[in-house]
């Protein structure tokens, strides 16, 4: 009994994610840079990181981009997004031979900041549509990651 | 409503895909599907903040509808050519 305890290796510490917390976020809309995509697409991801983002309740309030009220608040963090790939893909060609070709892709960095200009949080995400579903639904599953991203630090 | 009916029938049309023998349901998918404008709507609230409004309308009702809120004031961003044929969004 005592052998087999000894051969257990110890375990190591799990470092754990530091947590912030701030009353409320501004999302701002997403740098495409000099990556080419469609009007339609920066602003579904806007759009819906500000849906994602409400519903998730992980923040007292959701300010977006441009909002005056936001300027007030102390401990407010922004949430900013620039676009590093975009692959539109086709949604005939996913039902046609689906994950083999077609695949809508978009892949982001997600930066957050504080008001004092500090990154709290920088890391690259991507949404998808493999098979099912309309192209600009790669944008709800940006959005969704995104989220998940944030309530993992908030 | 319209909206509504479009899922609906959205719904209805994916079903009809799926159960379609001998894999005939993609080339169902294929003849069903129809062709609309995407027209993006960028616009500011009365509190500043930036609202981004897609709209899938029936085909060729974008160029017209863009004229309309370009006469009414709206501003545009992109050329006239930038308007392509897209399938639903």
């Amino acid at each position: 009994m005592l052998a087999a305890a000894a051969v257990v290796p110890a375990q190591q510490p799990v470092k754990p994610t530091p947590r912030f917390y701030a009353s409320a976020i501004q999302i701002e809309l997403t740098d495409v840079g000099d990556v080419s995509i469609p009007a339609e697409f920066r602003y579904a991801i806007y759009e819906r990181l500000i849906e994602q983002v409400r519903d998730s309740r992980l923040f007292g309030k959701v300010y977006r981009s441009g909002d005056k009220a936001a300027n007030s608040v102390p401990d407010l963090v922004t949430l900013h997004t620039s676009l590093e790939a975009f692959d539109e893909g086709s949604q005939m060609k996913r039902e046609l031979a689906p994950v083999a070709m077609g695949s809508t892709k978009v892949d982001v960095t997600a930066l957050v900041t504080s008001k004092d200009g500090k990154t709290l949080l920088s890391q690259k995400v991507g949404g998808k549509v493999r098979i099912w579903g309309e192209n600009l639904g790669a944008t709800n599953d940006l959005a969704k990651r995104i989220t998940k991203l944030l309530a993992g630090s908030f | 409503m319209l909206k509504a009916l479009r899922t609906t029938f959205a719904l209805i049309a994916t079903t009809a895909a799926i159960a379609a023998p001998f894999g005939s349901g993609k080339a169902l998918t294929l003849l069903m599907r129809t062709k609309v404008d995407i027209l993006t709507v960028v616009f500011r609230g009365p509190d500043g903040g930036v609202h981004g409004a897609i709209f899938a309308l029936q085909k060729g009702q974008a160029e017209s509808t863009r004229t309309q809120l370009v006469a009414a004031g709206a501003h545009i961003s992109a050329p006239q050519t930038v308007l392509k044929d897209r399938t639903k969004p």
